[in-house]
């Protein structure tokens, strides 16, 4: 049996499907000068010991599990600058919920569920946003749950998203061509104006917005915070519901959410471990779904608008392939002065910042981006992450416009 | 929206392309994919510190005037990327580079000739010519007279940088036989280090770990033990910023001629570099795309029609092609796996984006690693042809350029030329690039 | 000349020698070892690191399969921290057939190994890596040992019992006095200085260099030398032995082994004038891989990161026949029965497995002639790092569980002389009297985790002169990186700390050389990305390469050729001692004259 007959025949009944890329890491440190964490705080070995390194001793026996695992925000730099493609974060995040010890904690269960907060506060939003905002709260928040009182917490927003949109969904059923949108956990509960600025804008371009028949949180905060099965079966559930749209006559799923559509995506085979092969090349960030349509010649008509920007790249965006997206829709916005931000994390990493010992280093992260921001002269900032603009809006004394919302400023 | 040119790597070669095509007004964009060997370089910018050894015949003595060598380099490799470019152009290259660093705050200095090499000295105590480097020594002339005392300087517990060998090494320099060579290394509480100990940090780590209290016990050591030396040489993690202020202080408060160095990877002054470069590039207007590995490209009538990444087609009316060596992936040997013969031998090397007429060596290594003679693997690269084209299968690609180590035809490691290869043949293809779009510009 | 005085000198410091070491100074013997490199630099070094359950022999050689699986269950008991108790799998692919099986499970039995059948299904789960076509697996206790560690325990062992270890010390020849063998004559090949160990024993245990030995005294053996090429590859891929379950062939056997995973043998008749400086072939290269793709078809995308080769040292009873049909049992010759010449004994043939018990015999004989009755022990006393159980208490060190947990995988209980308690009020009195305790835990290689202390205890306690040395006592450079920059980091340390260590920069050179050796014949990948990497670290921006000027090069490399004519020069000096008359000699040796 020739080998080449060896390899053909086992292709598809391997045994295992581990992530093996470690086995590619040349150290030659690229991430471990690239981690935002490591910068900042010298007791993370950095992301080459917790990842390659580690995961080969880590094969030896599950007791070389460093501790310092945790520390990692998974913003997936270290991925972006790795020369050899090995996915360091997966493997971190991976060896994290396999030997890590995972006793169940309030502050992660809050944090991480976005959902489940989001629709507790559903009806008693203004109230909630009252009570995150007032001092003794926060100070309780920060005591017994360990997140940080200095920590903006986002507004929940009166009206749900999904709620809001049942006023357009006869008019979207209108259009011909079809396209279901996983607004997010963010867009439902906290921003549902962007999610009408996606129907604005799509609809500006002949194609009408359907929202899934359900949608569970993607499941980036649930990863992070050590609720992987949770994770997964939000993932089971919401690509069931992905291929009901494809069914059902839909063109694909969008995101507004760079983190969502990494994890829809990319994470879910990777991380996780589900196979999404089957809508897989339907799952698309919006910018990307735009830039094609542009590309293609499906250009709403726009007016000038003019002004100066600061592009602001989200880490979960990049890893993904996507600043090459949002960037030729923003070059496509005439009157537009656009700046490319230096390549640097905003510190907050999801629900990472929100952490009581993270405070620290989370605004120690931001600040070479903070000090950027307020030295340009720019009038707004821009970048396609709900968590970013939460952390610039913050730090800084810019407002961050998603550039969903830019586009709608220039619609006709 | 179309670019006019689109550049496909972001290391030295790639971002040198993308400021000169930005500075001339083009609409152009960097794809990267993954860090370049530019954080881990010394953060010096070498053009030739020795001849190639030819046809077995080592030349053993450092170039004092690189440019000037140029020619005589010409005339016996012709297939070196130097040869093409020739004197004036390698000169006319390395002066508007020079020219562009110090738009970004990043102050870079040749000997006090600018036609003359300096010399760098390494974390292991060797010598190596180059050309513009970071930080100079006064004390440190090409003739080496007078060297009386040089002190490796280290912060006690980083692991990085190597004070013990480089003393041991230093000596092994005739210059250096009669000079006293020695270690110290300083104990120091690293204000800023959080708990941290100093043998568990890179240099980055360890430059933001130190604070006016080290900087203060620095000093004053310095001034106690090492007052008479000629040179004292540290590890380069004095300075987060690309200004050198703590460098400079330091020197002004202990009167010595201080050099910092560049450490194990990762190396400051190599991100410093890379750092210098990215703003310039953004300044004038450049974009630069991460993350974006380009696989394959798309050719039609002799021209590449675009590229792609896997997923989405890049467009532009001309491309660079700045894409590395084996480390960076602009060339590869594989096995294939989906061949016959899985291992056959011996495996071919291949540049996989858009499957390039290369040149490879027959013998590809050398039985000793670190030899005079250079090894194959190294000068391995796309063949060119004499409109500098690259070709395949024999057809040029007429509005495709290629810039950098992907070219090959040369072991810069060797010839201490590596910066100088990637700016001037990355100067040159952005010219074209300009001067192509010039002409049509004229046509239409 | 010097001259030293001892009860017996054991030549060759593989695991034979010192096995042999270790079993004569338990026995009260006094004990001096020579080696002419670094310990486990021959055979021992250059094998599989698979402890055999005696399953492989099972079939073919009945004898070999009960010593082994004897052996294999004595080295657990006393070598526990070298070992890995893995268990293995004889796997039977469609073009095996299931027919071998049955001999084997038979085989098995006939020696005592146990078995377990397993399904196809079964397999997969335990070692989800085995090629999923196979149709058949029997489970057996094969398990990992690490040849470098054992070596250098039964050293530490013997040197802690008052024996003497001498590297870098060439045996160049024997003094024959009145029809017996007494003692050795040396060279140190670092100095040069040349002196005579006078002992009333001399066991050559230089396994396949054995006849070289034997020829001193005229006396000759029949070697057969097999050579065997084998792959590093860059993780550890599997978690069991994979075998295949048919008459033994060559790359089928995958051993998981620390770090990586090993797949081997070729094996291929050499000559006794080609045992030096042996490279692996392309063509060795290839087999290994398409075989060895047939245990694990994922090999074919695993990155590679060395190759190298040893040579078996067996002992020809016919001259027909592929070596693996030659016994590889043990030959145990005492001359003074076998050629009527007392005082030398020579040990070779048989495997790493059967180390000690090579030993015992070996030691059995000498301590005959010397009288003493002293029964073996090393089959129940545990060796230096497996006397009590650490990996339980590394836990509590407050330190990472990479750095404490590799400290003690590699040296069991006797990583407590070199890890170093942070935690003050857990710390001992050996972490406060320590004299220079600073960055004893500071990681200096990063792929294995080898930290300042592991490497300065080596040299200290475990005799490691050279980066080469240190890399066989702890691993250091032995990952994917191959020493990228650790090497450099370890000679900065080795320059700071000691002066009686080879030249820092020399050992450097030395180290990067020999880690490029491996690597030249499995240059692409990311094998070849590293080493563009590497070159441009240690040649671009360290410059090392001119740290050892042509002119030097040069130099050195006519001390080479001065070192082995040095050698040669010895040899024959002292074959043209021998033939003067014992009486004769007798007179020089004691008039001290050099000869």
């Amino acid at each position: 049996m020739s080998l080449f007959a060896i390899l053909k025949s086992t292709e598809n009944k391997s045994g295992h499907s581990f992530d093996r890329s470690f086995d590619q890491c040349l150290k030659c440190t690229a991430c471990a000068s690239q981690c935002p964490v490591a910068a900042v705080r010298p007791d993370y070995p950095g992301p080459k010991q917790c990842g390659p390194d580690g995961e080969r001793l880590r094969l030896k026996s599950s007791e070389f599990l460093d501790e310092a695992l945790k520390y990692c925000t998974s913003c997936k730099r270290c991925e972006v600058a790795c020369p050899s493609d090995v996915r360091i974060s997966d493997i971190i995040a991976t060896a994290r919920s396999k030997y890590g010890n995972n006793s169940f904690k309030i502050r992660e269960f809050m944090l991480s569920h976005t959902d489940l907060m989001g629709t507790l506060t559903r009806g008693s939003a203004p109230l909630v946003n009252k009570m995150t905002a007032i001092k003794p709260v926060r100070l309780v928040m920060d005591k017994a749950l360990g997140i940080d009182r200095r920590r903006t917490f986002p507004a929940y927003a009166k009206t749900s998203f999904r709620r809001q949109y049942q006023n357009v969904a006869e008019q979207q059923a209108q259009f011909a061509r079809q396209i279901s949108y996983f607004h997010g956990c963010y867009v439902n509960y906290n921003d549902p104006e962007l999610g009408m600025d996606l129907i604005r804008v799509l609809n500006a371009m002949n194609i009408g917005v359907r929202l899934l028949n359900k949608e569970k949180c993607c499941g980036v905060p649930l990863v992070a915070n050590g609720f992987p099965d949770k994770a997964r079966a939000n993932a089971r559930l919401n690509l069931a519901n992905f291929e009901q749209a494809m069914a059902d006559g839909s063109e694909g799923i969008i995101s507004s959410s760079s983190s969502c559509a990494l994890m829809l995506k990319d994470e879910y085979p990777h991380a996780l471990g589900i196979d999404n092969s089957k809508v897989k090349s339907g799952i698309n960030f919006i910018t990307r779904f735009l830039a094609n349509e542009f590309a293609a010649g499906n250009k709403p008509e726009m007016t000038p608008v003019n002004l100066k920007v600061a592009y602001h790249s989200p880490c979960h965006l990049i890893k993904a392939g996507g600043v090459l997206h949002t960037l030729n829709l923003l070059w496509e916005i005439p009157g537009l002065e656009l700046q490319q931000l230096n390549s640097n994390c905003c510190g907050i990493a999801g629900t990472y910042g929100f952490k009581k010992e993270n405070y620290e280093t989370s605004q120690a992260i931001g600040s070479p981006l903070f000090r950027q921001i307020e030295e340009s002269d720019a009038d707004y900032v821009v970048t396609d992450c709900e968590t970013c603009k939460m952390q610039v809006e913050m730090s800084t004394s810019k407002q961050v416009l998603h550039p969903l919302t830019l586009l709608r400023m220039a619609l006709v | 929206m179309r670019r006019q040119c689109l550049v496909i790597g972001g290391g030295l070669a790639g971002l040198v392309a993308g400021i000169r095509c930005a500075e001339a007004g083009l609409k152009v964009a960097v794809v990267t994919s993954g860090e370049s060997g530019l954080a881990f370089a010394s953060g010096a910018i070498d053009v030739l510190g020795y001849m190639p050894s030819a046809a077995g015949v080592h030349l053993n003595e450092p170039v004092s005037r690189p440019f000037e060598k140029i020619d005589e380099l010409a005339e016996y490799f012709p297939e070196h990327p130097y040869a093409r470019i020739g004197r004036d152009g390698v000169y006319k290259a390395m002066d508007w580079f020079h020219g562009q660093l110090a738009e970004t705050g990043l102050s870079m200095f040749t000997a006090s000739d600018e036609q003359q090499n300096q010399w760098r000295v390494t974390a292991a105590g060797a010598l190596r010519p180059t050309w513009l480097s970071q930080s100079v020594a006064e004390v440190l002339p090409w003739d080496l007279q007078n060297v009386k005392r040089v002190v490796f300087v280290n912060i006690s517990g980083f692991l990085d940088f190597l004070p013990e060998l480089a003393a041991s090494g230093l000596k092994r320099h005739p210059a250096f036989r009669n000079s006293q060579v020695e270690a110290l290394n300083i104990e120091l509480p690293l204000v800023n280090g959080m708990g941290a100990t100093a043998d568990t940090m890179r240099a980055p780590q360890l430059c933001r770990a130190l604070g006016e209290k080290d900087f203060n016990i620095i000093a004053s050591t310095l001034m106690e033990k090492v007052q008479d030396a000629s040179l004292v040489v540290m590890p380069a993690c004095l300075d987060s910023a690309l200004d050198s202020l703590h460098l400079k202080e330091l020197r002004r408060r202990t009167g010595l001629n201080i050099i910092d160095v560049a450490t194990l990877p990762p190396s400051l002054p190599g991100i410093h570099m890379q750092q210098a470069l990215q703003h310039r590039f953004a300044a004038l207007g450049g974009f630069l795309i991460p993350a974006t590995g380009i696989r394959h490209g798309i050719i039609e009538n002799g021209r590449v029609f675009n590229v792609s990444n896997g997923e989405d087609l890049l467009t532009a009316d001309h491309y660079i092609l700045a894409s590395g060596g084996f480390f960076s992936k602009g060339l590869n040997v594989r096995p294939d796996l989906n061949a016959e013969q899985v291992f056959s031998e011996p495996l071919p090397v291949k540049e996989p984006i858009f499957g390039l007429d290369l040149n490879t060596p027959e013998q590809f290594s050398e039985r000793k690693f670190l030899s005079r003679t250079g090894h194959g693997f190294i000068r391995a690269g796309v063949r060119l042809n004499r409109d500098h084209q690259p070709m395949i299968a024999g057809q040029p690609l007429t509005n495709l350029h290629v810039a950098g180590t992907v070219l090959g035809g040369c072991d810069p490691v060797q010839e201490c030329s590596g910066g100088g290869l990637s700016i001037s043949t990355a100067w040159q293809a952005a010219a074209k690039v300009i001067a192509d779009i010039e002409a049509a510009g004229e046509k239409a | 000349m010097k001259r030293l005085e001892t009860d017996v000198v054991i030549i060759g410091g593989g695991a034979t020698g010192a096995g042999v070491f270790r079993d004569c100074c338990l026995r009260g013997m006094r004990t001096i070892l020579v080696e002419r490199n670094d310990i486990a630099t021959g055979t021992t070094g250059r094998n599989h690191g698979l402890l055999h359950s005696g399953a492989r022999y099972a079939v073919t050689d009945g004898h070999s399969a009960t010593e082994c699986i004897r052996e294999n269950r004595t080295l657990k008991h006393i070598a526990s921290h070298c070992i890995e108790n893995t268990d293995g799998l004889f796997i039977s692919l469609p073009e095996d057939g299931l027919e071998y099986q049955a001999k084997f499970i038979n085989g098995c039995a006939r020696a005592g190994i146990p078995t377990e059948i397993l399904t196809p299904e079964q397999a997969l789960r335990l070692e989800p890596v085995v090629n999923p076509s196979l149709i058949g697996a029997v489970r057996i206790p094969d398990g990992t040992i690490d040849p470098f560690r054992i070596t250098s325990s039964n050293i530490l062992d013997g040197r802690e019992h008052g024996g003497t270890l001498l590297t870098d010390t060439r045996a160049v020849g024997l003094i024959i006095q009145q029809g017996q063998v007494a003692g050795i004559h040396c060279l140190d090949v670092r100095t040069g200085e040349r002196y005579e160990i006078r002992a009333a024993q001399v066991i050559n245990a230089t396994g396949a260099w054995c006849h070289e030995i034997m020829e001193y005294a005229d006396l000759s053996v029949d070697m057969y030398h097999s050579r065997g090429a084998l792959l590093i590859m860059g993780h550890r891929m599997n978690g069991m032995v994979i075998n295949r379950c048919r008459k033994p062939g060559d790359s089928d056997i995958l051993v998981p082994g620390d770090t990586v995973s090993v797949i081997g043998t070729t094996s291929t008749h050499v000559g006794r004038n080609e045992l030096e400086n042996m490279e692996v072939t392309d063509e060795e290269v290839r087999v290994l891989l398409e075989e060895g793709c047939k245990l694990a078809p994922s090999m074919a995308s695993t990155r590679i990161l060395r190759a190298y080769c040893g040579v078996r040292p067996l002992v020809s009873t016919s001259s027909n026949g592929s070596d693996r049909t030659i016994s590889r049992g043990l030959v145990a010759i005492d001359h003074a029965d076998s050629d009527n010449l007392p005082g030398l004994i020579t040990i070779t043939g048989g495997k790493l497995m059967t180390y000690r018990l090579m030993a015992e015999v070996a030691t059995d004989m000498a301590a005959k002639h010397l009288g003493i009755s002293k029964a073996c022990t090393t089959a129940s006393v545990p060796l230096p790092g497996a006397q009590g159980d650490d990996r339980a208490n590394s836990q509590s060190w407050s330190l990472p569980n990479t750095v404490s947990g590799s400290a003690v995988y590699r040296h069991g209980d006797r990583a407590r002389n070199f890890i170093k308690e942070e935690d003050k009020n857990k710390q001992t009195d050996l972490d406060k009297q320590e004299s220079s305790p600073r960055w004893r835990n500071a990681v200096v290689c990063e792929c294995e985790v080898v930290t300042r202390g592991e490497i300065l205890y080596a040299v200290d306690k475990l005799n490691a002169r050279s980066l080469s040395d240190l890399r066989r006592r702890t691993r250091i450079g032995m990952g994917p990186c191959q020493g990228e920059m650790c090497a450099c980091r370890t000679a900065s340390l080795l320059a700071a700390t000691r002066s009686d260590v080879v030249s820092p920069l020399k050992a450097l050179h030395e180290f990067v050389d020999e880690r490029w050796k491996g690597v030249r014949p499995v240059l692409w990948g990311d094998g070849l990305r590293e080493a563009e990497f590497s070159y441009w670290v240690q040649e671009g921006l360290l410059g090392l390469g001119s740290l050892k000027s042509d002119q030097q090069n040069d130099q050195q490399n006519d001390q080479q050729n001065d070192s082995e004519a040095l050698i040669a020069n010895a040899v024959d000096a002292c074959a043209a001692d021998e033939t003067l008359s014992g009486q004769q000699a007798e007179q020089r040796a004691e008039q001290g004259e050099v000869v």
